[in-house]
């Protein structure tokens, strides 16, 4: 979605800044999954949980993860593809480098993609382009995002229920989050460095739990 | 009304993960020692996740001078690192690629990769598992992708066959080629030159080649140590800027000035061989490369201290220190026929 509307690539959309947009590629990598109960103390990391989200696959929306049976209160998951992965090689199935979210010349992988056309963009073609990456030092875009699941919710996970969460990715906090990043002012941003930092610390905030539902 | 949603569907039941077993297991895996030459330090790759293989490195050998790996047929590997020039292109300052076009850099010779770190002139490459993507993608090298390869070597049942051999199944995946790759490229080993064999005392300098070694262990051996030749720093040598090719180096990759022009301290293995020098090919003989650190040393913020003032050398000092660098070329591994293409 983007701010209240509903998502559609064939859609032009108004974010928070005034600016007219419309996408034709949207996509991230999700891993390093990590259920938590506070209360508990139990913490589960999911094991070689990599996924790369591709918003035009709608199956590649839906991520199926086991939870040992553990009732949680927290989900957290980064943005993007921890660091020993980005100097360990090759690598296959999400990370496959086929899936052209790798950065051949500068090893890395693009952690989140997304790709458009804006009329503030003066760019050719007015696109806007933002392949962002960088998991070193201060140019690290890795990004960490917590949801809380209501503990009713989260601590009946027993027995062979099946706990369903679904989530909103709100596209308008890509440019307007912690900071102010209009699409006139930055319509590219394909390296690694301060601004795709601040695209990172923009998008970690697009991710919020709407509804939460418990089948057997 | 549609939302960008993701669904995460967590289950309270224990999955159970059925491994369903390639139904073609390797019959007939040969297991290879990597060759460590004595006196050489702890490899940096060491084939820990990639076991290196008879099956793997025939692979990797074929891959390598496969032209179906580049967009037109023309440019596999090989075209650009070409064995009888240690890996090198053979007298091009620049190489060529798809469609006519120039490479950007000075291709650098491939032997003895398993002790780098990193990749490329300006080491923007992290492992080399993954350096063949940069080449293979690149629109003025061979310009293909790698859905595009894979999917060209799936038709062909020969490597079918081989991958099969390699790493037990037909899937022939991305990172199956890059094993591969690495596993034939990692084995190419320079250790066997004339100066390996006076170390060991199996052959003598000539007095030329003497005078060049000391010269060589006071004047170079800071940036080009034994017994790789080379410290893999990145440096700048005081090479003025090419206005054509623009080329800042490591600046590029990590984006910090301090790295401005540096580029990273080759080999000196094979040195006699592997014309043009420097990273644009800008110096066509050994002398011409030596003469710029006695004059041609051009001032900025960055240049190596040790290049303040240039490495003076008198003109006979430059002869000896040529006749010895001569000494360093690896005519065994030139030749080896493990290493080269294997009969069509």
């Amino acid at each position: 979605m983007v701010g209240l509307k509903q998502f559609n690539f064939d859609s032009t959309y108004t974010n928070s800044l005034g600016e007219n947009f419309s996408i034709s590629k949207f996509k991230y990598y999700i891993s390093n999954i990590e259920l938590e109960n506070p209360v508990t103390g139990m913490k589960k990391s999911v094991p070689n949980s990599y996924y790369l989200i591709n918003e035009s696959d709608s199956a590649s929306k839906k991520i199926w993860i086991d939870n040992d049976g553990i009732g949680f209160t927290k989900i957290s998951f980064l943005i993007g593809v921890d660091s020993l992965k980005n100097v360990s090689g090759a690598q296959g199935g999400a990370l496959d480098p086929a899936n052209d979210m790798f950065w051949t010349w500068n090893t890395g992988y693009v952690m989140a993609k997304l790709e458009g056309s804006a009329a503030v963009s003066k760019q050719m073609h007015h696109v806007l382009e933002y392949h962002i990456g960088g998991f070193r030092g201060e140019n690290n875009v890795l990004q960490r995002v917590v949801l809380d699941i209501p503990s009713q919710v989260g601590n009946i996970l027993a027995g062979k229920k099946n706990l369903k969460l679904l989530i909103d990715v709100d596209l308008d906090k890509w440019f307007l989050g912690t900071h102010n990043l209009s699409i006139s002012e930055n319509p590219v941003c394909t390296t690694p460095g301060q601004l795709a930092r601040q695209f990172s610390e923009n998008y970690r905030q697009m991710f919020k739990l709407r509804s939460t539902s418990v089948e057997n | 009304m549609k939302k960008i949603q993701v669904i995460l569907f967590l289950t309270a039941s224990t999955l159970i993960l059925i491994q369903v077993m390639g139904s073609f297991l390797p019959k007939t895996i040969t297991p290879l020692k990597q060759e460590i030459p004595e006196g050489f330090p702890h490899p940096n790759y060491t084939f820990k996740n990639n076991p290196l293989t008879k099956e793997g490195f025939e692979l990797g050998r074929k891959l390598f001078y496969e032209g179906r790996l580049s967009k037109d047929g023309n440019f596999a590997c090989a075209s650009c690192h070409q064995q009888f020039a240690a890996f090198s292109t053979f007298q091009h300052n620049l190489s060529h690629g798809y469609n006519n076009s120039f490479t950007t850099r000075n291709a650098p010779a491939l032997f003895n990769l398993a002790w780098q770190k990193e990749f490329h002139l300006d080491g923007g490459i992290n492992n080399i598992e993954v350096q063949p993507l940069a080449p293979i993608t690149a629109p003025n090298e061979m310009a293909e992708s790698i859905p595009n390869i894979v999917n060209k070597l799936k038709q062909d049942p020969e490597y079918k066959k081989m991958f099969r051999d390699a790493f037990g199944d037909e899937k022939i995946t991305s990172q199956e080629i890059l094993k591969a790759l690495a596993q034939f490229i990692c084995s190419i080993v320079s250790s066997d030159s004339k100066y390996d064999r006076v170390k060991k005392g199996k052959a003598g300098f000539i007095p030329f080649e003497q005078r060049g070694y000391e010269l060589y262990k006071t004047k170079c051996a800071t940036c080009h140590p034994e017994p790789l030749f080379t410290d893999f720093s990145y440096r700048n040598i005081g090479l003025a800027v090419d206005t054509f090719l623009n080329d800042y180096g490591r600046m590029r990759i990590t984006g910090n000035k301090a790295d401005s022009l540096k580029f990273k301290v080759p080999s000196l293995r094979n040195v006699d061989v592997t014309a043009p020098y420097m990273h644009d090919g800008r110096f066509w003989f050994l002398s011409q490369a030596i003469n710029h650190y006695r004059k041609g040393i051009e001032k900025s913020a960055t240049l190596d201290s040790s290049l303040a003032n240039g490495i003076p050398l008198t003109d006979i000092e430059v002869t000896y220190l040529v006749s010895f660098l001569r000494t360093l070329t690896d005519s065994t591994l030139i030749k080896n026929p493990r290493f080269a293409a294997t009969a069509q």
